[in-house]
């Protein structure tokens, strides 16, 4: 097999006899006219010129030249790069390291925001969503449905924190619960089975995940019988091992048809005709040769034949948009990530060009010390843009082994992002597939060539100019070397500066909310989520159980007291809200949270005014409430709020008397700042999902087993999905901010490391190239000790510029960070001052062990060395 | 170093093309050969770069205009002798008339008056 552009041997002999014949026959002419051979054979080569270039040009007109000298150009390399392997190795490693970590950020970025969902012609599934929520009502869902001239089939589905029983055994899971033309849209082909079209029937499709491991892959799972919450289905299809359903990163284990789903709540069923509940997402597939500019316009139309139709209901004044699915599926949900994404690309981002800069630097020795092979090979004709295609090839090459590298670098570090993300606050699995796909190949190739690029143009420009006739004479490189790579080295030292300092940054801000009080107390507490549910208990039941099993837990030994709440505080974005108004004010969105009676006070909350929930609020009798210190001030700033009414709920509202406030807590997040929050009594608010909070005598996790037995003793329909120390939950509360600084942590330690190792090198080389200069000044009577300053100050001159820079870019940089530093003052002068010194020691450090070289310089050996 | 042999050319662009067609159309030639003839037709004028001869010479066999053949030479020399094809043939007739077009346009505007505005 023969590539045209490989040289054919009968091409060249060819070309060599034929100018060979030219020489010849001129010679032979000059000798006819008179002229010696020798005379002759010199004329004619004189008249011919450089034979070799001729046959250059000559080759040229061949056609394949471009790409042969490619071929070539990557031999060389490959012999250049073997013989100094030394500077082979680290190269690829700096460039893998910072490439690696790009990729593997880049895997979640495709992860969140491009990959298609796993189903036939992804492209043509949408999502509709208004002002970034895509949540819509049931009857806007209904005449989008019926009227829309855009899509093949148009579904709803609600994404919920569910349960799945199978023989006994209960675990919290995700749950769609979905209409009955879902796979019209999806068009999934079930591993097993079937999907469902009728909304009710009582069946369901379970995930792949759910099939291994709850059913062991039983090939006859189909008929089995699972129950979700209170409602039993029976498993009529497995769906195929990438399809997770529309929650992505959370897993859905379990679809069930919508109709059935809802009713097991009452109040879902109501909602079925409200138009102001917002509870369902929608898919829909386009028709063919339907964009979704044109599926947007169609449904904006809808909507003003809705308004038309029902005058009395407000539009929104956000309008329906429909977008093609791509990564995660919400709108809402990827928009959250892009800060986080922006913020992780400039980290790494940081992190290449730390690495691009350091293999400039190398490349800029590499050059000094090539010089002499540079300068022959133009002495022989070579150009200067040839040469610089030839160094850009050899730097193209490294950037390429370090983006293989980097891809095994980048999987490790994958692992490592995985490992971090699955800690989230969520009681339900979370899948996170940062598979290498081909556009984690494609940007890495990008990566490579952009990367070649920037630490490799400009010193192979420097080196490919080189003067060919100092050099080949033997003198000493021009300073302009020098002055480059100073400029490289400080600018490496004020980026990883920037790093550093960010680090710092979060590592305060973790600090900061560790130490902050949440309002409550958290030590020798335990909690346990748990769930019971209809048939077996009703709300009268239900009360009755939880009461008694409250009695239970109080009578274990050690345990001190147990009370109950429907959700935990601090749990992110998973709190419950409702809206509350006075008679005379507008309706706003607050946290609230359902308390049994004696949880303020295990709790250590203040009751500032009134009382706590107690005996007296019955489950029919007048519904109460408490408020917290700041909505009491919000409501009634200058009234006691006590034994006023509050309004809930954002139309059709229900009112409840205040019977007391209670001091501050934190509800989100630790970071925040006081927030309107109140509180319902668990006796006329209850669902069957409690966390049971227990205080203990002594270290709580000493009693999990203890509890967890007591809880099992109960009536076997008890579900249980936590037990885990107060604490935990709140360390899991920031977690992002915990998740962001460890990344940092690693990014930031590893661009100082490869700085210091920049500096060193650069210090290093500086004594090795002026030991001749140092000998010098030795011999004519320069102590040690002023050889040592002078070295010293050199490198921490030019560590001084790059720590100066570092900061005053650090100063704009850190204000862009405000927003995940949970309130710390993003110029925080601990971390900058911190930051600072930190560098300057290292900075002093890289320079001392070269400075200590060059002052044992021996003048006669120095003076001999050439 | 290439710049130094691409300043000897002092032919334009193109032209060296049209005077390698013509020299073989008076029948085959080896590389030297056309150079000598080029030269000696030009009266000396016309220094063919041996660096631009080459290259053109595969050129134009890459494009079939010309093909090559080893023969041996009047002086018993085995040499490479080029030959018009009969594309090559099209081609010159082509250039030509494109030259002759040029120098008319050339002495045109060189001499604009000649012919219309004499007295």
């Amino acid at each position: 097999m023969k590539f045209p552009w490989q040289k054919s041997k009968q091409q060249e002999s060819d070309l060599a006899n034929e100018i060979q014949n030219h020489l010849n026959m001129a010679s032979q002419e000059r000798a006819e006219r008179g002229a010696t051979t020798d005379e002759a054979a010199q004329a004619a080569r004189r008249e011919f010129g450089n034979v070799e270039l001729v046959k250059e040009t000559a080759r040229d007109a061949w056609g394949w030249r471009w790409v042969e000298d490619f071929f070539e150009d990557i031999r060389f390399g490959f012999r250049m790069l073997r013989k100094s392997s030394g500077f082979t190795i680290v190269a690829i490693l700096t460039l893998a390291l910072g490439i690696g970590v790009n990729t593997s950020v880049f895997s979640l970025m495709d992860f969140v925001l491009l990959r298609p969902l796993p189903v036939p012609d992804p492209g043509r599934v949408t999502v509709l969503s208004r002002g970034g929520s895509p949540l819509f009502s049931y009857p806007d869902y209904n005449d989008y449905r019926d009227r829309n001239q855009s899509f093949t089939a148009l579904a709803a589905s609600v994404p919920t924190e569910s349960s799945l029983d199978y023989q006994g055994e209960s675990r919290a899971t995700a749950a769609e619960a979905v209409s009955g033309n879902y796979n019209d849209v999806m068009k999934i082909q079930p591993l097993l089975g079937r999907w469902f079209t009728d909304e009710n029937e009582n069946v369901a499709v379970i995930s792949y995940d759910a099939w291994q491991r709850i059913f062991a892959a039983d090939a006859n799972v189909l008929g089995k019988q699972v129950r979700s919450e209170s409602q039993w289905y029976s498993v009529i299809g497995v769906a195929p091992p990438d399809f997770t359903g529309i929650y992505s990163p959370i897993r859905i284990d379990i679809w069930v048809p919508l109709r059935i789903w809802t009713t097991q709540h009452p109040n879902l069923a109501a909602e079925r005709t409200d138009r102001m509940r917002r509870r369902v997402m929608l898919f829909g597939r386009l028709k063919d040769a339907i964009e979704p500019f044109v599926a947007t316009a169609n449904l904006q139309a809808i909507d003003e034949q809705i308004h038309r139709e029902n005058p009395g209901i407000a539009p929104d004044k956000n309008r329906v948009l429909v977008e093609r699915t791509s990564g995660i599926p919400s709108p809402i949900s990827r928009r959250n990530a892009v800060p986080v994404l922006i913020l992780l690309f400039g980290v790494v981002g940081t992190v290449l060009l730390i690495a691009c800069v350091n293999v400039g630097n190398l490349l800029v020795v590499r050059g000094v010390v090539r010089r002499h092979e540079l300068s022959v090979r133009t002495a022989l004709g070579a150009g200067r843009i040839r040469l610089l295609r030839q160094l850009l090839t050899e730097c193209l090459l490294l950037c390429f082994m370090g983006a293989a590298a980097g891809l095994v670098f980048g999987s490790w570090t994958n692992y490592l992002l995985k490992v971090l993300l699955l800690s989230l606050p969520i009681d339900a699995p979370i899948q996170l597939n940062l598979a290498l796909d081909y556009r984690v190949f494609l940007f890495a190739a990008a990566l490579s060539i952009l990367a070649a690029l920037t630490c490799g143009l400009l010193p192979a420009w420097h080196a490919a100019s080189v003067d060919v006739a100092p050099v080949l004479k033997g003198e000493s490189p021009q300073a302009t070397c020098f002055r480059m790579r100073h400029a490289f080295l400080a600018g490496q030292i004020a980026l990883s500066l920037v790093l550093l300092l960010c680090t710092g940054l979060f590592l305060r801000s973790i600090a900061k909310l560790q130490s902050s009080d949440p309002g409550f107390a958290v030590k020798n507490r335990l909690y346990a989520l748990t769930y019971i549910s209809e048939p077996e208990f009703n709300a009268e039941s239900g009360l009755q159980f939880y009461s008694k099993l409250l009695t239970d837990l109080r009578s274990l030994p050690g345990v001190q007291s147990a009370t109950l709440t429907r959700l935990l505080p601090l749990r992110g974005q998973g709190n419950e809200t409702n809206c509350v108004s006075t008679a005379t004010s507008q309706p706003f969105s607050s946290t609230f949270g359902v308390l049994d009676s004696g949880f303020l006070a295990e709790m250590q909350i203040p009751v500032l005014q009134g009382r706590e929930f107690d005996a007296q609020d019955q489950p029919h009798g007048k519904p109460v409430a408490i408020i917290n210190a700041t909505l009491a001030q919000r409501l009634w700033p200058h009234q006691n709020a006590i034994g006023q009414s509050i309004l809930l709920g954002c139309d059709s509202k229900t009112s409840a008397e205040v019977v007391g406030v209670a001091a501050n807590t934190k509800v989100v997040s630790l970071g925040e700042a006081p927030q309107p929050y109140f509180y319902l009594p668990f006796s006329q608010n209850y669902t069957g999902l409690v966390t049971l909070v227990l205080k203990t005598a002594s270290e709580s996790t000493a009693f999990v087993s203890t509890v967890r037995e007591a809880l099992h003793k109960q009536d076997n329909s008890l579900r249980i999905y936590g037990l885990e120390t107060l604490s935990s939950h709140l360390e899991r509360s920031y977690y992002q901010v915990r998740w962001e600084s460890s990344m940092l942590l690693i990014f930031g330690l590893v661009a100082l490391l490869l700085a210091t190792v920049g500096i060193y090198g650069a210090i290093a080389y500086y004594v090795t190239q002026r030991t001749r200069e140092i000998g010098l000044r030795m011999a004519i009577g320069a102590r040690p000790a002023e050889i040592g300053k002078l070295i010293l100050s050199q490198g921490l001159r030019v560590a001084g510029l790059g720590i100066s820079v570092g900061l005053v870019v650090s100063l704009g940089v850190a204000r862009l960070l405000g927003r995940f530093l949970s309130g710390l003052n993003p110029l925080d002068p601990l971390s900058f001052i911190s930051t600072a010194i930190l560098w300057s020691l290292v900075a002093a450090a890289a320079c001392y062990l070269p400075a200590q070289r060059a002052m044992r310089v021996d003048p006669m050996v120095a003076l001999r060395h050439e | 170093m290439k710049e130094r042999y691409q300043n000897r050319i002092e032919l334009l662009q193109g032209t060296l093309d049209l005077l390698i067609l013509q020299t073989l159309q008076w029948g085959p030639q080896h590389g030297y050969g056309i150079s000598v003839a080029i030269r000696n037709r030009s009266g000396e004028i016309l220094q063919v770069d041996t660096g631009s001869l080459y290259p053109a010479l595969h050129r134009l066999q890459r494009q079939k205009w010309i093909k090559s053949e080893w023969k041996t030479s009047e002086n018993n020399q085995r040499a490479k002798f080029y030959q018009l094809t009969a594309a090559g043939k099209k081609q010159l007739t082509k250039e030509r008339s494109k030259w002759e077009q040029l120098s008319d346009a050339m002495a045109g505007v060189l001499n604009p008056f000649k012919g219309e505005n004499e007295p």
